[in-house]
């Protein structure tokens, strides 16, 4: 029968793609591909976009992560401001820019140096809310912080607002796994990302 | 190395299993008949997957168009791939039994 043959042939070539991902570096060969490398250079402000968190008001892995690399980044000297975006999750709840604020204090930021943002609901909204917040401050370049994967596209709806941007990867996955969970794990993020970016062209976005 | 574990692991297994379904629960049709049965529940599962995913873009969109907002990841998380293939499962089994109960 055509139609169980057909089912057959897609069976087999999702099998084989399983095996070339899983056993094979072919998510690290296109991570070391696609995502854009870091280019950290002093800029008038650090942006880290949201990543999500908890409805019990816990941020996410990828929200800690990127956080502390903004952080970080602030206390080496790349700029003076730390703008922290990211909604909340309920309506009632704190957002995740307010989670991530004391956290920031706690690892000895000065409240001067902090600006949040909870409006923003996907990049595109954060690329908008950014340049309404930071080009009236006279901040044109930004160090933007994100994962590897997810900066091709916030690069561009960066730069498309207006802004200076180097991009400060923030990954909460390895960029180049061993083993076969952490392929699977790349290559999901890798496939995520690429198509965001049809969905962001498609609608004229990008 | 670990890859090379795993690989191994599941080559004695299947092994063993074939070996228990031959001696102990005297299979007799061949093993090709099983492989190729699972492939074709495998293209099943991606059918389900494929559909299942369009459909929550679709309605996630037109959640948004309504105001409301739902991130677009809720359509790659694993629990989707879990259940597709468990649709998939489901879909063979009946369609197989029926066409047995033909066969009566």
């Amino acid at each position: 029968m055509n139609f169980n043959r057909g089912l057959r042939a897609l069976g087999a070539v999702t099998l084989l793609a399983f095996v070339f991902v899983t056993f094979t570096p072919l998510a690290n060969v296109l991570e070391n591909r696609l995502a854009l490398p870091e280019d950290l250079s002093p800029a008038d402000a650090i942006v880290v976009l949201g990543a999500g968190m908890g409805s019990d008001g816990e941020l996410s892995r990828p929200s800690l992560k990127r956080a502390v690399r903004g952080i970080e980044l602030s206390q080496l000297g790349y700029s003076p401001l730390l703008f922290l975006l990211g909604p909340a999750r309920n309506e009632g709840y704190p957002s995740e820019a307010e989670v991530r604020w004391p956290l920031a204090r706690t690892m000895g930021m000065d409240p001067d140096q902090l600006l949040t943002e909870e409006n923003g609901l996907n990049t595109r909204e954060e690329a908008r809310l950014s340049r309404e917040r930071l080009f009236p401050l006279g901040i044109e370049s930004v160090l933007l912080v994100t994962d590897g994967q997810h900066l091709i596209r916030a690069v561009e709806l960066f730069e498309n607002e207006g802004f200076q941007v180097y991009p400060a990867p923030a990954n909460d996955y390895s960029t180049q796994p061993v083993g076969p969970g952490g392929r699977i794990a790349l290559m999901k993020r890798i496939l995520e990302e690429q198509a965001a970016r049809i969905y962001y062209r498609s609608a004229g976005y990008l | 190395m670990s890859q090379v574990l795993l690989l191994l692991l599941v080559v004695v297994t299947s092994a063993g299993a074939y070996g228990f379904g031959r001696r102990w629960l005297r299979i007799e049709a061949p093993l090709g008949r099983g492989i190729q049965r699972t492939v074709e529940t495998v293209g099943v599962a991606v059918a389900f997957f494929v559909v299942n995913v369009g459909l929550t873009v679709v309605g996630t969109l037109a959640l948004r168009s309504l105001g409301f907002f739902v991130s677009l990841y809720v359509a790659t998380d694993y629990t989707l791939i879990v259940l597709s293939f468990l649709q998939a499962v489901v879909f063979q089994y009946w369609r197989y039994a029926g066409a047995a109960k033909e066969q009566v």
